[in-house]
């Protein structure tokens, strides 16, 4: 297989797990969209030795955090906003559901780049502490302190929306 | 709930939330089309190396050269507050004249989260905009250095909003200017007129097109009156637009006459005429960025408080800064460019006086995943240069 058709069979392959990741970190479809497809734009080029050292994903997700916590003006300033709440999983389950996949998506946009960056790659890509430090470019330590923070923020958060909502809706 | 149990809850609920993405087009065409801009543009950069190792030399002998006489080695960098340094080659002293020392000023700058707001002066703190959604952009501050204006989104109960907020710099509480509540309108791009009258911004309105199109983007500018703002926003005439519709941020009025200047996707400056009641009259083309660049890839254009305009752009071996007045075009600055580097952005200050950009350039794997930087221009000389690398990327020159 050349290297144009493994690029792009890799990006078939992978692209709606870059996306999802891609999603949690930036909170926008839009601005997902854009940060991968700029880790894929500098992978381009790389191709052909990634594919031969035989971890393309691992740089791939490299570049896209590194991007995410260094890329801040870029996305700043140039996106812009759109409202997203109908991007997320289609099944109904009720507003008590959708008031809580609400709130924890808010409460994540609402950590400082580096706690979201741990808790996502900690929690939901389910690294090791020492891979998401290798990722992240930190040490070990951090990771520990960066994740347990933003855990301890997501779950004080949300106890504090959930107890709003039911003050609200008085039950 | 103890640890253990809320790192598993939290791990199903982010799988939860998350969309599948399943139903995505495929990115690779997308990919390669914006690959092959960035290669095109590379491709101008005659000498460009791929070698990232070679940057740190390369800005060691890079070279600033002034307007007028001024002709000065890059500026000292100074400390980052970054491990992720990683380069044993001192940058150049300066050798050219200092410049006297700029009054107070601020200028849009990136924050440790998100937007922020500098200052001109040394040991300054950065004001962060931070609203917690990450939806900041487009800051603007006046020209008397009072109010910052810029577009966030903001989640409330009944839903998503669309604002525009001016924040007194001496302050934290912003106030709410402009609001749209439809997810299909984007608001932009705020700037004041110089008598605070005026605020001018732009809006998108996305419009669903026919099954399988896609969707139909307008673009519109507005002008609201500050003194009264129950009043409605005046759209500026649609054909005074047709011809060259805004592509980029609003520049900014002009500072001696009530002119409002935006630029075009050709690169093209148009200025409207707006009349004291805020309704405009005419358009008129006040610059053709293209001309004052020739052959180089245009990376912004800004308008100073004397009426100027400073174009940069990246060349075949340097990214050039331009200043433009009255048809005439003037350097104010050339960095050397012989390793790729690419114009992220570029903002003026309040004094009008300093140029910040900002710069990256392509990563080489496996262990260089990021590099960029950014130098500081004060009267096109060159006070400062950053680098934020991560380790890998640069070695000892």
């Amino acid at each position: 297989m050349g290297d144009d058709e493994g690029f792009a069979e890799f990006v078939h392959g992978r692209q709606s797990s870059l996306l999802r990741t891609a999603w949690l970190l930036t909170g926008s479809t839009a601005q997902a969209e854009d940060l991968v497809q700029h880790a894929l734009m500098k992978t381009l080029p790389r191709w052909a030795q990634l594919s031969r050292d035989g971890f393309p994903e691992a740089y791939v997700r490299r570049v896209m955090m590194n991007a995410f916590l260094t890329w801040r003006r870029r996305l700043a300033s140039h996106e812009r906003p759109r409202s997203d709440v109908g991007e997320m999983a289609t099944e109904e389950r009720g507003y008590a559901h959708v008031d809580a996949r609400l709130s924890l998506k808010s409460a994540l946009s609402d950590l400082p780049r580096g706690q979201r960056a741990a808790v996502v790659l900690r929690y939901y890509e389910g690294l090791s502490e020492a891979e998401t430090a290798e990722v992240l470019g930190c040490s070990v330590g951090t990771v520990k302190s960066q994740a347990w923070k933003g855990l301890l923020e997501l779950r004080s958060k949300m106890t504090a929306d959930g107890e709003e909502r039911v003050n609200r809706h008085g039950c | 709930m103890g640890a253990e149990t809320d790192e598993r809850w939290l791990t199903a609920a982010l799988r939860e939330i998350v969309p599948s993405f399943s139903e995505v087009p495929d990115l690779t065409p997308a990919v390669r089309r914006r690959a092959h801009r960035a290669r095109t543009r590379k491709a101008a950069l005659a000498g460009a190396t791929s070698a990232i190792a070679v940057a740190a030399i390369a800005l060691a002998s890079s070279a600033w050269v002034g307007h007028g006489s001024h002709q000065t080695s890059v500026g000292g960098g100074s400390a980052l507050p970054s491990s992720a340094i990683a380069t044993t080659t001192p940058i150049a002293s300066p050798a050219g004249p200092t410049p006297q020392p700029l009054s107070a000023g601020f200028y849009a700058c990136p924050g440790d989260d998100g937007m922020a707001v500098c200052s001109n002066q040394p040991g300054q703190t950065p004001k962060q905009l931070n609203n917690g959604t990450g939806g900041i952009g487009d800051v603007s501050i006046d020209s008397a250095g009072r109010f910052i204006y810029y577009r966030q989104l903001v989640q409330t109960p009944s839903g998503m909003l669309n604002r525009i907020d001016r924040l007194p710099v001496d302050a934290n509480t912003p106030q709410v200017l402009v609001s749209a509540s439809s997810s299909s309108v984007s608001l932009g791009s705020p700037v004041v007129s110089p008598d605070g009258k005026f605020l001018a911004y732009g809006q998108m309105t996305l419009s669903a097109g026919a099954a399988g199109a896609s969707p139909t983007r307008r673009v519109q500018v507005f002008l609201q009156r500050l003194d009264d703002l129950a009043a409605p926003p005046i759209p500026v005439p649609q054909p005074l637009l047709s011809g060259s519709l805004p592509a980029g941020p609003l520049l900014g009025f002009s500072a001696n006459s009530r002119e409002l200047y935006f630029t075009d996707t050709a690169g093209t400056v148009s200025a409207l005429d707006v009349a004291a009641s805020g309704i405009a009259q005419r358009a008129s083309l006040a610059l053709d960025a293209t001309t004052v660049v020739p052959g180089c890839q245009l990376a912004r254009t800004l308008l100073t408080r004397a009426d100027d305009f400073i174009v940069v752009a990246a060349c075949a071996d340097k990214i050039e800064a331009v200043r433009a007045h009255d048809g005439h075009a003037t350097p104010d600055g050339t960095l050397l460019n012989t390793a790729g580097w690419q114009v992220t952005d570029v903002e003026l200050d309040t004094t009008g006086r300093m140029a910040v950009l900002w710069w990256s350039a392509a990563p080489q794997p496996p262990t260089c995943v990021g590099i960029d930087g950014s130098v500081h221009i004060v009267d096109g000389v060159p006070l400062d240069i950053q680098l934020h690398a991560t380790p890998g990327c640069i070695q000892a020159g």
